[in-house]
């Protein structure tokens, strides 16, 4: 199920906050449990099976490390702790790279091993982090292991972020899971962010997405190099406001539920660098990779070999996580040499350079690093690259990207302007406004139009799942 | 306290294990390169000189398939609609396709079958001869003299 579908909207959605909202506060968690696990298994009716079953080892895992380490058995506790990681890393190593494994055996020796064609389960990456950060925090005694089942597999299973983030620490949600703020200002606030998230899926994602499948279609005969740039940009945006969408979708629906989830954005197209943009972008991955392997691996406190191990490691975990393509590794040691660069060479002058420089140096980066993650294998992301350096057929500029420039001209406008703080600043002074009648009702009006458009773009939609699903 | 816990634990990591063997219950997928695949079901086929190489508009046409939606496909068809010879080799994209694409195989059988008799005695013998096999991510459709030799180099090549 996703959250931009008419199902979610006007038939899960109503029901579960009735039920929710209705249910005395020993009863929300159990309630949150039991749909998300129907919202779960509406995609995925057998892998919830596979959930149900880690988010058991994981609940008993945490009891047993705790209580071994009350006994001060800590040998015993690591113990565990290493088996139940182990067990984590097995089954997301095990959906997520068999089927790649196999066909590079195959391609390394020239040998042709039949292999499964596994499903890849939906979220598991997601939900494997969380329960492992659970894990390690409970061994590292950061956070007390939850007695409760139900708690613990509600914080698992939470419907909002499940599928797609953002990965929401055990030790971000302890409290809350026992205590959390349900009110109407709150529900009023995650409707905002709800309606936001929505509109930019729906009504950007979705429609300057159109541009990028068009010119990719064309393939590299027909495409100049003005089509493969737009096609380039109309990604860069897509990725952003439809994975950006989804976090905040997913921040409305925890604070309709009391939670308050993280930032996993934070205009990460202003950034200045490289290195800012990952501080901007999908901030709960690279917050977990720093706290559950570059930290652990020394961080930046060692020798500058070491280091330049440890951020290498790092990024090639982050492009593997993202799939099991050449192209995902490729994309995660890019940024690794970027960032090792950066740091060694290009931050230590960065000071002199113009910002407007710093920003199209970083959007260059981005932007071709967007082209290889989009591809579906290393190949083709190096001959779409080619394409916008001029390697195509179709020279510099042609009637279709001319077509394809018009068409996307407004759209691309409009999504350069809302991933811009300034847009959401004069916006924030409309919100001030708010209690006087004009403000109130220009505020509503926006969001309802909003939402009203979004409504009308899905009546017609087709199935449009989000581009993280299938991480 | 805690050995109630592992007890536990390991019972649901066995659990696990078991329904990580059950969901690979199903057929397995071969990484065999198509183009050699498709060089050795051509050279046991051996095709009359008349078949030709058809485009995506004959997939679409014969089978109602949109060749598109493949890894790969191949069709060779003949050059005269009295001739009932036919070879489709499909790699899938996913399994999941496998049974769309023998349904509408099958289908194409029967309405050639159907068109070829009481009249076309040498071309219904081929049909009646003929190899449909789905193999995991493959898929070979094969109506000629040499079918069944045909229909083995496939299943080696895989």
């Amino acid at each position: 199920m996703v959250f931009s579908s008419m199902f979610f909207l006007f038939i899960y959605l109503p029901v579960f906050l009735l039920l929710y909202y209705l249910a005395p506060k020993v009863l929300k968690n159990g309630i949150l449990l039991f749909f998300s696990l129907i919202f779960y298994a509406w995609g995925e009716p057998v892998y919830v099976v596979l959930m149900i079953l880690s988010i058991l080892i994981n609940y008993l895992g945490g009891l047993e490390i705790e209580d071994l380490l009350l006994h001060k058995r800590r040998k015993e506790a690591r113990a565990i702790c290493i088996e139940v990681v182990v067990l984590n890393l097995l089954i997301l190593g095990f959906y997520k790279y068999y089927g790649f494994l196999i066909d590079n055996i195959n391609a390394l020796l020239h040998i042709h091993l039949k292999h499964h064609e596994l499903a890849l389960p939906i979220g598991i990456s997601f939900y494997t982090f969380q329960t492992l950060s659970y894990v390690l925090d409970v061994y590292k005694k950061k956070v007390r292991a939850q007695k409760n089942v139900i708690s613990f597999g509600a914080y698992v299973s939470m419907f909002p972020q499940l599928i797609a983030g953002p990965i929401v620490r055990y030790s971000d949600v302890e409290k809350q899971l026992k205590e959390r703020t349900i009110s109407f200002n709150k529900f009023g606030e995650g409707a905002v962010w709800f309606i936001q998230g929505l509109g930019k899926k729906v009504l950007i994602a979705n429609n300057i997405g159109k541009t990028f499948e068009a010119i990719q279609m064309l393939g590299p005969s027909k495409t100049s190099v003005l089509s493969a740039w737009i096609g380039c940009f109309a990604y860069t945006m897509q990725i952003y406001y439809d994975f950006g969408g989804y976090s905040d979708m997913a921040i409305g629906l925890g604070k309709m539920l009391g939670f308050n989830f993280e930032k996993n954005f934070n205009y990460p197209y202003i950034a200045d660098s490289v290195t800012d943009f990952w501080r901007r972008w999908h901030i709960s991955l690279g917050s977990w990779f720093r706290e559950y392997v570059y930290i652990p691996l020394g961080g930046n406190r060692v020798s500058v070999g070491k280091h330049i191990r440890n951020l290498l490691v790092v990024w090639l975990l982050t492009g593997l996580w993202h799939g099991a393509s050449w192209n995902f590794i490729a994309w995660g040691v890019y940024y690794g040499i970027l960032l090792i660069f950066e740091k060694y060479v290009l931050l230590k002058v960065w000071d002199v350079v113009p910002g407007f420089v710093k920003h199209i140096y970083t959007m260059f980066w981005v932007m071709i690093g967007w082209m290889l993650f989009a591809a579906s294998s290393l190949g083709s992301a190096f001959t779409y690259i080619g394409t916008m350096f001029g390697a195509g057929g179709a020279g510099f500029v042609d009637a279709t990207a001319m077509y394809e420039l018009r068409s996307i001209l407004v759209l691309g406008i409009i999504a350069i302007l809302v991933s811009v703080p300034y847009c959401y600043r004069r916006f924030s002074k409309l919100l001030f406004l708010k209690n006087t009648d004009k403000g109130k009702y220009v505020f509503i009006s926006f969001y309802v139009v909003v939402l009203i458009l979004s409504i009308a773009y899905l009546v017609n939609a087709t199935y449009n799942p989000f581009l993280y699903f299938r991480f | 306290m805690s050995k109630a816990f592992k007890i536990s634990r390991i019972v649901l990591t066995v659990l696990l294990v078991v329904f990580i063997f059950w969901d690979m219950k199903g057929e397995k997928i071969s990484s065999a390169d198509f183009e050699t695949v498709h060089t050795k079901v051509l050279t046991a086929a051996e095709l009359p000189d008349t078949m030709q190489n058809a485009d995506n508009r004959m997939v679409k046409r014969f089978y109602g398939l949109n060749a598109n939606d493949f890894e790969h496909c191949v069709l060779y068809s003949p050059a005269s609609n009295m001739d009932a010879h036919e070879m489709l080799l499909i790699q899938l994209k996913s399994v999941d396709q496998g049974a769309a694409v023998e349904a509408a195989i099958r289908e194409r059988l029967a309405t050639q079958k159907n068109s070829f008799d009481g009249y076309g005695a040498e071309q219904t013998k081929l049909l009646n001869d003929c190899v449909l096999k789905v193999q995991g991510n493959y898929v070979l459709f094969l109506v000629c003299e040499n079918a069944a030799k045909a229909g083995s180099a496939f299943a080696d090549a895989l």
